[in-house]
Protein backbone atom coordinates (compact mmCIF):
# COMPACT_ATOMS: atom_id res chain seq x y z
CA UNK A 1 0.00 0.00 0.00
CA UNK A 2 1.45 3.42 -0.86
CA UNK A 3 0.63 6.74 0.97
CA UNK A 4 0.01 9.51 -0.60
CA UNK A 5 3.61 12.16 0.49
CA UNK A 6 1.10 15.18 0.88
CA UNK A 7 -0.94 13.01 3.37
CA UNK A 8 2.18 11.98 4.69
CA UNK A 9 3.47 15.81 5.24
CA UNK A 10 0.31 17.13 6.56
CA UNK A 11 0.23 14.16 9.21
CA UNK A 12 3.32 14.71 9.83
CA UNK A 13 2.94 18.50 10.61
CA UNK A 14 -0.46 17.85 12.65
CA UNK A 15 1.76 15.55 15.06
CA UNK A 16 4.06 17.71 15.64
CA UNK A 17 1.68 21.04 16.01
CA UNK A 18 0.42 18.66 18.53
CA UNK A 19 3.47 17.82 20.56
CA UNK A 20 3.95 20.99 20.96
CA UNK A 21 0.70 21.91 21.95
CA UNK A 22 1.10 19.32 24.59
CA UNK A 23 4.28 20.26 25.81
CA UNK A 24 2.90 24.00 26.53
CA UNK A 25 -0.04 22.67 28.42
CA UNK A 26 1.66 20.60 30.62
CA UNK A 27 4.06 23.68 31.01
CA UNK A 28 1.42 25.57 32.56
CA UNK A 29 -0.53 22.91 34.73
CA UNK A 30 2.77 22.31 36.66
CA UNK A 31 3.17 26.43 36.85
CA UNK A 32 0.02 26.47 38.15
CA UNK A 33 0.26 23.61 40.47
CA UNK A 34 3.23 25.04 42.00
CA UNK A 35 0.99 28.66 42.51
CA UNK A 36 -1.46 26.67 43.98
CA UNK A 37 0.73 25.14 46.42
CA UNK A 38 2.40 28.37 47.31
CA UNK A 39 -0.68 29.90 48.05
CA UNK A 40 -1.63 27.40 50.39
CA UNK A 41 0.88 27.35 52.76
CA UNK A 42 0.37 31.30 52.89
CA UNK A 43 -3.08 30.77 53.88
CA UNK A 44 -1.84 28.47 56.69
CA UNK A 45 0.19 30.88 58.10
CA UNK A 46 -2.21 33.55 57.92
CA UNK A 47 -4.32 31.68 59.89
CA UNK A 48 -2.20 30.81 62.60
CA UNK A 49 -1.26 34.47 62.89
CA UNK A 50 -4.68 35.06 62.79
CA UNK A 51 -5.77 32.74 65.85
CA UNK A 52 -2.67 34.27 67.92
CA UNK A 53 -3.71 37.88 67.65
CA UNK A 54 -6.46 38.23 69.53
CA UNK A 55 -5.11 37.28 72.43
CA UNK A 56 -2.63 39.36 72.55
CA UNK A 57 -5.05 42.21 71.67
CA UNK A 58 -7.36 41.15 74.78
CA UNK A 59 -3.89 41.42 76.96
CA UNK A 60 -3.18 44.67 75.83
CA UNK A 61 -7.16 46.01 76.56
CA UNK A 62 -6.50 44.14 80.23
CA UNK A 63 -3.61 46.26 81.11
CA UNK A 64 -5.12 49.52 78.97
CA UNK A 65 -8.01 49.05 81.20
CA UNK A 66 -6.63 48.55 84.94
CA UNK A 67 -4.59 51.50 84.28
CA UNK A 68 -7.86 53.63 83.35
CA UNK A 69 -9.21 52.19 86.80
CA UNK A 70 -6.26 53.30 88.78
CA UNK A 71 -6.18 56.35 87.32
CA UNK A 72 -9.63 56.85 88.08
CA UNK A 73 -9.79 55.68 91.82
CA UNK A 74 -6.48 58.11 92.38
CA UNK A 75 -8.79 60.95 91.08
CA UNK A 76 -11.66 60.12 93.24
CA UNK A 77 -9.78 60.08 96.00
CA UNK A 78 -8.61 63.56 95.49
CA UNK A 79 -12.01 64.42 94.59
CA UNK A 80 -13.86 63.20 97.93
CA UNK A 81 -10.85 64.54 99.96
CA UNK A 82 -11.43 67.33 98.70
CA UNK A 83 -15.32 66.98 99.37
CA UNK A 84 -14.56 66.06 102.64
CA UNK A 85 -12.91 69.52 103.46
CA UNK A 86 -15.68 71.56 101.53
CA UNK A 87 -18.41 69.74 103.53
CA UNK A 88 -17.23 70.38 106.69
CA UNK A 89 -16.27 74.63 106.08
CA UNK A 90 -20.42 73.79 104.59
CA UNK A 91 -21.82 72.39 107.77
CA UNK A 92 -20.30 75.07 110.12
CA UNK A 93 -21.73 78.05 107.80
CA UNK A 94 -24.93 76.46 107.68
CA UNK A 95 -24.94 75.67 111.52
CA UNK A 96 -24.22 79.38 112.37
CA UNK A 97 -26.92 80.66 109.67
CA UNK A 98 -29.33 78.52 111.23
CA UNK A 99 -29.15 79.50 114.75
CA UNK A 100 -28.93 82.95 113.73
CA UNK A 101 -32.69 82.41 111.56
CA UNK A 102 -33.80 80.41 114.78
CA UNK A 103 -33.51 82.89 117.04
CA UNK A 104 -35.24 85.46 114.73
CA UNK A 105 -37.72 83.36 114.19
CA UNK A 106 -38.42 82.75 118.00
CA UNK A 107 -37.95 86.62 118.43
CA UNK A 108 -40.65 87.12 115.20
CA UNK A 109 -43.10 84.10 117.11
CA UNK A 110 -43.12 85.29 120.48
CA UNK A 111 -43.89 88.93 119.00
CA UNK A 112 -46.83 87.69 117.02
CA UNK A 113 -47.63 85.24 119.80
CA UNK A 114 -48.11 88.09 122.26
CA UNK A 115 -50.38 89.83 120.07
CA UNK A 116 -52.44 87.17 119.14
CA UNK A 117 -52.57 86.43 122.84
CA UNK A 118 -53.94 89.89 123.31
CA UNK A 119 -56.40 90.14 120.62
CA UNK A 120 -57.97 87.01 121.63
CA UNK A 121 -58.33 87.82 124.71
CA UNK A 122 -60.11 91.06 124.06
CA UNK A 123 -62.08 89.14 121.67
CA UNK A 124 -62.93 86.56 123.96
CA UNK A 125 -63.81 89.25 126.39
CA UNK A 126 -65.90 90.90 123.64
CA UNK A 127 -67.90 87.47 123.16
CA UNK A 128 -68.60 86.41 126.73
CA UNK A 129 -70.12 89.86 127.09
CA UNK A 130 -72.14 89.28 123.93
CA UNK A 131 -73.36 85.50 125.10
CA UNK A 132 -74.46 87.29 128.35
CA UNK A 133 -76.12 89.48 127.01
CA UNK A 134 -77.71 86.63 124.29
CA UNK A 135 -78.04 84.07 127.13
CA UNK A 136 -79.94 86.58 129.36
CA UNK A 137 -82.32 87.91 126.57
CA UNK A 138 -82.72 84.17 125.24
CA UNK A 139 -83.95 83.34 128.62
CA UNK A 140 -86.63 85.66 128.86
CA UNK A 141 -87.57 84.48 125.39
CA UNK A 142 -87.84 80.53 126.61
CA UNK A 143 -89.22 81.89 129.92
CA UNK A 144 -92.13 83.72 127.96
CA UNK A 145 -92.49 80.88 125.32
CA UNK A 146 -92.62 78.09 128.23
CA UNK A 147 -95.07 80.01 130.33
CA UNK A 148 -97.82 80.58 127.29
CA UNK A 149 -96.82 76.97 125.35
CA UNK A 150 -97.75 75.41 129.11
CA UNK A 151 -101.05 77.95 129.49
CA UNK A 152 -101.75 76.71 126.11
CA UNK A 153 -101.14 73.18 127.00
CA UNK A 154 -103.06 72.92 130.06
CA UNK A 155 -106.27 74.21 128.50
CA UNK A 156 -105.40 71.98 125.58
CA UNK A 157 -104.89 68.90 128.28
CA UNK A 158 -108.18 70.18 130.21
CA UNK A 159 -110.28 70.44 126.76
CA UNK A 160 -109.12 67.11 125.92
CA UNK A 161 -109.33 65.39 129.70
CA UNK A 162 -113.06 67.36 129.62
CA UNK A 163 -114.35 65.54 125.98
CA UNK A 164 -112.62 62.36 126.80
CA UNK A 165 -114.02 61.63 130.29
CA UNK A 166 -117.72 62.85 128.37
CA UNK A 167 -117.46 60.71 125.86
CA UNK A 168 -116.51 57.86 127.92
CA UNK A 169 -119.23 57.94 130.18
CA UNK A 170 -121.33 58.27 127.04
CA UNK A 171 -119.56 54.39 125.56
CA UNK A 172 -119.73 53.35 129.12
CA UNK A 173 -123.88 54.11 129.37
CA UNK A 174 -124.12 52.41 125.84
CA UNK A 175 -122.17 49.41 126.93
CA UNK A 176 -124.47 49.38 129.71
CA UNK A 177 -127.61 49.74 127.84
CA UNK A 178 -126.66 46.99 126.14
CA UNK A 179 -125.19 44.60 128.21
CA UNK A 180 -128.40 45.89 130.59
CA UNK A 181 -130.53 44.69 127.21
CA UNK A 182 -128.46 41.29 126.56
CA UNK A 183 -128.77 40.45 130.06
CA UNK A 184 -132.17 40.75 129.74
CA UNK A 185 -132.65 38.84 126.93
CA UNK A 186 -130.35 36.08 128.46
CA UNK A 187 -132.83 36.06 131.65
CA UNK A 188 -135.77 35.98 129.40
CA UNK A 189 -134.32 32.63 127.15
CA UNK A 190 -132.86 30.74 130.56
CA UNK A 191 -136.51 31.72 131.99
CA UNK A 192 -138.33 30.21 128.45
CA UNK A 193 -135.94 27.12 128.81
CA UNK A 194 -136.31 26.42 132.51
CA UNK A 195 -140.14 26.67 131.35
CA UNK A 196 -139.93 24.50 128.36
CA UNK A 197 -138.10 21.91 130.32
CA UNK A 198 -140.13 21.92 133.60
CA UNK A 199 -143.33 21.35 131.02
CA UNK A 200 -141.45 19.08 128.92
CA UNK A 201 -140.89 16.97 132.08
CA UNK A 202 -144.30 17.48 133.50
CA UNK A 203 -145.90 16.47 130.08
CA UNK A 204 -143.73 13.23 129.92
CA UNK A 205 -144.69 12.21 133.21
CA UNK A 206 -147.70 12.68 132.33
CA UNK A 207 -147.55 10.43 129.70
CA UNK A 208 -145.78 7.80 131.40
CA UNK A 209 -148.47 8.11 134.56
CA UNK A 210 -151.46 7.35 131.71
CA UNK A 211 -149.85 4.84 129.97
CA UNK A 212 -149.47 2.70 133.03
CA UNK A 213 -152.66 3.51 134.63
CA UNK A 214 -154.79 3.26 131.75
CA UNK A 215 -156.54 -0.44 131.79
CA UNK A 216 -157.28 -2.47 129.00
CA UNK A 217 -160.99 -2.04 129.05
CA UNK A 218 -160.29 1.64 129.60
CA UNK A 219 -157.91 1.66 126.07
CA UNK A 220 -160.83 -0.77 124.28
CA UNK A 221 -162.86 2.49 125.34
CA UNK A 222 -160.66 4.93 123.80
CA UNK A 223 -160.44 3.28 121.10
CA UNK A 224 -164.31 2.53 120.38
CA UNK A 225 -164.52 6.50 121.41
CA UNK A 226 -162.22 7.42 119.12
CA UNK A 227 -164.09 5.20 116.01
CA UNK A 228 -166.96 7.07 116.92
CA UNK A 229 -165.37 10.34 116.66
CA UNK A 230 -163.99 9.77 113.40
CA UNK A 231 -167.83 8.86 112.42
CA UNK A 232 -169.10 11.94 113.21
CA UNK A 233 -166.30 13.70 111.62
CA UNK A 234 -167.25 11.66 108.39
CA UNK A 235 -163.54 10.36 108.00
CA UNK A 236 -164.48 6.83 106.97
CA UNK A 237 -166.37 8.69 103.55
CA UNK B 1 -170.35 -20.19 94.72
CA UNK B 2 -168.11 -17.82 92.72
CA UNK B 3 -167.04 -14.28 92.09
CA UNK B 4 -168.08 -12.17 93.76
CA UNK B 5 -170.63 -13.37 96.51
CA UNK B 6 -167.32 -16.19 97.65
CA UNK B 7 -165.35 -12.40 97.96
CA UNK B 8 -168.22 -10.87 99.87
CA UNK B 9 -169.03 -13.31 102.25
CA UNK B 10 -164.93 -13.90 102.96
CA UNK B 11 -164.27 -10.60 103.67
CA UNK B 12 -167.01 -10.39 106.00
CA UNK B 13 -165.12 -12.92 108.22
CA UNK B 14 -161.81 -11.59 107.43
CA UNK B 15 -161.06 -9.03 110.12
CA UNK B 16 -157.45 -8.06 109.12
CA UNK B 17 -154.61 -7.54 107.06
CA UNK B 18 -153.08 -10.39 108.98
CA UNK B 19 -155.83 -12.82 108.39
CA UNK B 20 -155.91 -11.73 104.64
CA UNK B 21 -152.28 -12.68 104.77
CA UNK B 22 -153.20 -15.97 106.20
CA UNK B 23 -155.38 -16.84 103.80
CA UNK B 24 -153.84 -15.66 100.73
CA UNK B 25 -150.77 -18.09 102.00
CA UNK B 26 -153.48 -21.03 102.37
CA UNK B 27 -154.33 -20.58 99.17
CA UNK B 28 -151.13 -20.27 97.50
CA UNK B 29 -150.24 -23.86 98.95
CA UNK B 30 -153.50 -25.07 97.89
CA UNK B 31 -153.02 -24.09 94.47
CA UNK B 32 -149.56 -25.74 94.33
CA UNK B 33 -150.79 -28.84 95.67
CA UNK B 34 -152.55 -29.51 92.24
CA UNK B 35 -149.33 -30.19 90.78
CA UNK B 36 -147.62 -32.07 93.89
CA UNK B 37 -149.57 -35.31 93.68
CA UNK B 38 -151.04 -34.40 97.00
CA UNK B 39 -154.21 -36.79 97.73
CA UNK B 40 -157.63 -34.55 98.05
CA UNK B 41 -157.72 -35.53 102.27
CA UNK B 42 -154.25 -33.75 102.03
CA UNK B 43 -155.36 -30.49 100.26
CA UNK B 44 -158.69 -30.23 102.00
CA UNK B 45 -156.04 -29.89 105.56
CA UNK B 46 -154.61 -27.18 104.09
CA UNK B 47 -157.59 -25.14 104.04
CA UNK B 48 -158.46 -26.62 107.33
CA UNK B 49 -155.32 -24.27 109.29
CA UNK B 50 -157.46 -21.22 108.86
CA UNK B 51 -160.75 -20.34 111.37
CA UNK B 52 -163.11 -22.85 111.18
CA UNK B 53 -165.61 -20.13 109.20
CA UNK B 54 -163.48 -19.23 106.59
CA UNK B 55 -161.95 -22.77 106.16
CA UNK B 56 -165.31 -24.28 105.11
CA UNK B 57 -166.15 -21.50 103.05
CA UNK B 58 -163.64 -22.03 101.47
CA UNK B 59 -163.64 -25.71 100.97
CA UNK B 60 -166.92 -25.75 99.90
CA UNK B 61 -165.67 -23.12 97.18
CA UNK B 62 -162.46 -25.13 95.89
CA UNK B 63 -162.14 -28.16 97.40
CA UNK B 64 -165.74 -29.85 97.29
CA UNK B 65 -164.39 -32.01 94.23
CA UNK B 66 -161.83 -33.87 93.34
CA UNK B 67 -159.51 -32.16 91.67
CA UNK B 68 -158.68 -33.14 88.27
CA UNK B 69 -156.69 -32.34 85.00
CA UNK B 70 -160.26 -31.79 83.36
CA UNK B 71 -161.02 -28.92 86.48
CA UNK B 72 -157.79 -27.65 88.04
CA UNK B 73 -157.50 -24.87 85.50
CA UNK B 74 -160.56 -23.22 86.36
CA UNK B 75 -160.25 -23.66 89.98
CA UNK B 76 -156.82 -22.15 90.12
CA UNK B 77 -158.59 -19.42 87.82
CA UNK B 78 -161.61 -18.65 90.65
CA UNK B 79 -158.47 -19.20 93.07
CA UNK B 80 -156.41 -16.15 91.28
CA UNK B 81 -159.42 -13.85 90.86
CA UNK B 82 -160.41 -14.07 94.97
CA UNK B 83 -156.57 -13.41 95.44
CA UNK B 84 -156.87 -10.64 93.26
CA UNK B 85 -159.53 -9.17 95.27
CA UNK B 86 -158.20 -9.68 98.67
CA UNK B 87 -154.94 -8.17 97.93
CA UNK B 88 -156.73 -5.07 96.28
CA UNK B 89 -159.51 -5.07 99.21
CA UNK B 90 -159.92 -1.39 101.19
CA UNK B 91 -157.86 -1.20 104.22
CA UNK B 92 -158.33 0.93 107.23
CA UNK B 93 -154.99 1.84 109.40
CA UNK B 94 -155.47 1.48 112.75
CA UNK B 95 -152.61 2.61 115.31
CA UNK B 96 -152.92 1.17 118.97
CA UNK B 97 -151.22 1.96 122.42
CA UNK B 98 -151.69 -1.62 123.34
CA UNK B 99 -151.74 -5.11 122.35
CA UNK B 100 -155.17 -6.26 121.27
CA UNK B 101 -156.28 -9.98 122.10
CA UNK B 102 -158.38 -12.02 119.43
CA UNK B 103 -161.72 -10.65 120.91
CA UNK B 104 -161.39 -7.21 120.98
CA UNK B 105 -160.40 -7.48 117.44
CA UNK B 106 -163.28 -8.98 116.55
CA UNK B 107 -165.05 -6.34 118.42
CA UNK B 108 -163.42 -3.11 116.77
CA UNK B 109 -163.61 -5.46 113.19
CA UNK B 110 -167.61 -5.82 114.13
CA UNK B 111 -167.78 -2.20 114.75
CA UNK B 112 -166.23 -1.29 111.09
CA UNK B 113 -167.80 -3.63 109.07
CA UNK B 114 -171.42 -2.53 110.96
CA UNK B 115 -171.02 1.21 110.94
CA UNK B 116 -168.50 1.55 107.60
CA UNK B 117 -168.25 -1.06 105.29
CA UNK B 118 -168.91 -5.18 105.36
CA UNK B 119 -165.25 -5.64 103.14
CA UNK B 120 -163.28 -3.11 105.09
CA UNK B 121 -160.50 -4.99 106.92
CA UNK B 122 -158.02 -3.29 110.05
CA UNK B 123 -154.72 -2.88 109.48
CA UNK B 124 -153.27 -2.86 113.09
CA UNK B 125 -150.08 -1.05 113.83
CA UNK B 126 -148.62 -1.02 118.02
CA UNK B 127 -147.20 2.46 119.13
CA UNK B 128 -146.92 2.61 122.92
CA UNK B 129 -146.04 6.50 122.88
CA UNK B 130 -149.72 7.44 121.93
CA UNK B 131 -150.57 6.68 125.43
CA UNK B 132 -154.20 5.79 124.48
CA UNK B 133 -156.91 6.02 122.13
CA UNK B 134 -155.87 5.35 117.95
CA UNK B 135 -154.30 6.94 115.42
CA UNK B 136 -156.70 6.34 112.20
CA UNK B 137 -155.33 6.01 108.22
CA UNK B 138 -158.90 6.08 106.05
CA UNK B 139 -159.19 6.65 102.90
CA UNK B 140 -156.31 9.19 102.89
CA UNK B 141 -157.51 11.00 105.63
CA UNK B 142 -155.04 11.05 108.73
CA UNK B 143 -156.96 11.14 112.42
CA UNK B 144 -155.05 11.80 115.99
CA UNK B 145 -156.87 10.64 118.01
CA UNK B 146 -154.49 9.38 120.99
CA UNK B 147 -154.52 10.54 124.39
CA UNK B 148 -151.00 11.95 123.55
CA UNK B 149 -152.29 14.31 121.13
CA UNK B 150 -155.32 14.50 123.79
CA UNK B 151 -152.93 15.52 126.46
CA UNK B 152 -150.29 17.82 123.96
CA UNK B 153 -153.60 19.78 123.70
CA UNK B 154 -154.69 20.44 126.64
CA UNK B 155 -151.11 21.48 127.69
CA UNK B 156 -150.77 23.77 125.06
CA UNK B 157 -154.29 25.65 126.22
CA UNK B 158 -153.66 25.42 129.78
CA UNK B 159 -150.00 26.07 129.70
CA UNK B 160 -150.34 29.39 131.82
CA UNK B 161 -152.44 27.45 134.29
CA UNK B 162 -150.26 24.58 134.57
CA UNK B 163 -147.16 26.71 134.84
CA UNK B 164 -148.63 28.81 137.37
CA UNK B 165 -149.94 25.83 139.43
CA UNK B 166 -146.25 24.67 139.65
CA UNK B 167 -145.38 28.27 140.82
Amino acid sequence: MLIDPIALIFLTVAVTTLAVVLYFLTRAYTKTAKELHELQIINNQMQNQLAEKPIKLLEQAHEKAQELIDQANRKAAEIVASSKTYEDNSNQSLKQNLAELEKEQANVFTKASQDMKLAYQNMITQVQEQDINALKTMTKDIQTDIVGDFKEFRDELEKETINSEKIAKEKIDEEYLVMEKDLQEYKKQKQQKVDDDIYKILYRVSEMVLNQGISYEKHKALVLEALETAKKEQVFR
Amino acid sequence: MQGPALYDQLTTLLRTTTDVSSVLLCLEEFAASFYSGKTHEEQQQILKKLSPQVSVLLTEAFAKELITPENQIRIKRQIDELTDKLRTSKKLQMTLAFQPDEETITIFSNWIKKNVAQDLLLELHFDKSIVGGAVIIAGGEYRDYSVRKNLSNRFQIQRDEIMGLLG
